[in-house]
């Protein structure tokens, strides 16, 4: 019983911070929350190995394996890394409103849609530190991918959503909140 | 520095992980080019709203089926051998004694109902994890004027920090956490070898918070609530000089 209170006080106030990752990977709230539950029962019977090391990446991790385990075996189709990761993220030329400032306010459904576009490899990456504020060093841990690719796919996340919204803004002129 | 160069390393700039020089670079890139400091700032904003609008909460009762789940697997571990195990002889009379209240509702109040308040219980845990795990500061800093910024992007409130290390409270730094099913600042201070944990959020005027202090399990809180917002300090510090470091905070 100590053993599951202990990990209950570490892991449970993550819940909301896991569902989100959660929920940004498989895009659906049912599933998500089949994942967040699915990721504790795991964490749990793990947790004879856990030795203090920080919680949440350990618990993120497992979380994110379990969204993306979701994902294969619902064999939805999911983009991966594209194949011009490795290309120059030079995202910022070439369109030609790229010059223009977004409007005053942020319009939060046009967040949201277009971070529900954006592809896989980035949408983690992104929810990761923009909304969790993790360290790279962290999303690196998570994603079990060099930090130099933490930071590559981080870039060009921003840049795509940057864009994205560029692009609603200009469809339904300057309607943001 | 060419504008299409700096703004394709706005995002690491951003999130200061540049080294130091091509930091200082890109800053003053930035001081002098309108449009790259207005790309910037597009990246700013937007990581703002997603912090702030675009964020997924777990629907009501996750917590309660996690720790079902977890009760049941406890319960299947258990399995192998139960006559032998106290564990299990407790746990079967526990869920007995579970079965035999009346539904979900029952048992919820039955797990909350006795024991300390949520948000008290909140508090406690995030001080304890605090200390745990190599977490207990995000952004480590003597100087005021350091941690308030940071808490800026990632709050949408700002937390009151305030530097007391003459009146031997020094200020080691800031964190965000979770209470009350909110994101919160944390804001530590160190008075001897002793870690203070000050959350701070803005109060709800609907559901006003009384001041009080408690200990419980060798830790000291006080909570109080000033300028619209409701502090709440623990420690493993006696109470008195608690009671000393919440007058000079509440005083400045």
């Amino acid at each position: 019983m100590a053993q599951q209170s202990r990990f209950e006080e570490l892991a449970l106030p993550y819940r909301d911070a896991a569902y989100n990752l959660a929920y940004w990977i498989v895009r659906n709230s049912d599933d998500a929350e089949d994942v967040v539950q699915d990721a504790y029962l795991r964490a749990y019977r793990a947790f004879n190995g856990f030795r203090g090391e920080e919680m949440r990446p350990w618990l993120f991790a497992i979380v994110r394996h379990c969204a993306y385990r979701l994902l294969k075996v619902r064999k939805r189709t999911y983009d991966l890394v594209p194949l011009d990761e490795t290309n120059s993220p030079d995202v910022a030329s070439g369109d030609p409103s790229a010059e223009d400032t977004l409007v005053e306010a942020v319009n939060a459904q046009h967040v949201r849609a277009a971070l529900a576009e954006l592809p896989l490899a980035y949408r983690d990456v992104v929810v990761l530190r923009e909304m969790e504020s993790l360290s790279y060093s962290e999303i690196a841990e998570i994603t079990g991918v060099p930090i130099g690719t933490v930071m590559s796919r981080l870039s060009r996340g921003r840049a795509l959503l940057r864009k994205a919204m560029k692009g609603r803004e200009t469809e339904s002129g300057s309607d943001a909140l | 520095m060419r504008c299409e160069d700096v703004q394709n390393e706005l995002s690491p700039y951003l999130d200061g992980a540049l080294p130091i020089e091509q930091q200082k670079a890109i800053g003053s890139h930035l001081e002098a080019c309108r449009r790259c400091a207005a790309h910037l700032d597009d990246y700013r904003r937007i990581g703002r709203t997603l912090r702030e609008k675009v964020i997924e909460r777990a629907p009501a009762g996750l917590q309660e089926r996690i720790r079902a789940e977890l009760e049941k697997e406890e319960h299947e571990q258990s399995r192998g051998a139960p006559w032998q195990s106290r564990r299990f002889i407790a746990q079967a009379a526990a869920l007995l004694l579970v079965a035999g209240l009346s539904g979900a509702g029952g048992w919820i109040a039955a797990t909350t109902g006795s024991r300390t308040p949520p948000l008290a219980h909140d508090v406690m845990t995030a001080h304890v994890r605090s200390l745990l795990q190599d977490n207990l500061m995000q952004v480590a800093s003597s100087d005021q004027h350091t941690v308030k910024p940071w808490f800026a992007g990632r709050l949408d409130f700002a937390p009151p920090v305030q530097d007391l290390a003459t009146q031997g409270f020094a200020l080691k730094g800031g964190r965000l956490d979770y209470v009350g099913s909110r994101r919160v600042a944390a804001v530590i201070y160190m008075r001897r070898q002793h870690v203070i944990n000050v959350f701070t959020w803005p109060s709800d005027p609907s559901h006003p918070l009384p001041s009080l202090s408690q200990s419980s399990n060798g830790y000291n809180s006080v909570r109080w609530t000033s300028g619209g917002m409701v502090y709440w300090a623990v420690s493993d510090l006696n109470m008195k000089e608690l009671g000393e470091f919440q007058a000079l905070l509440s005083a400045a």
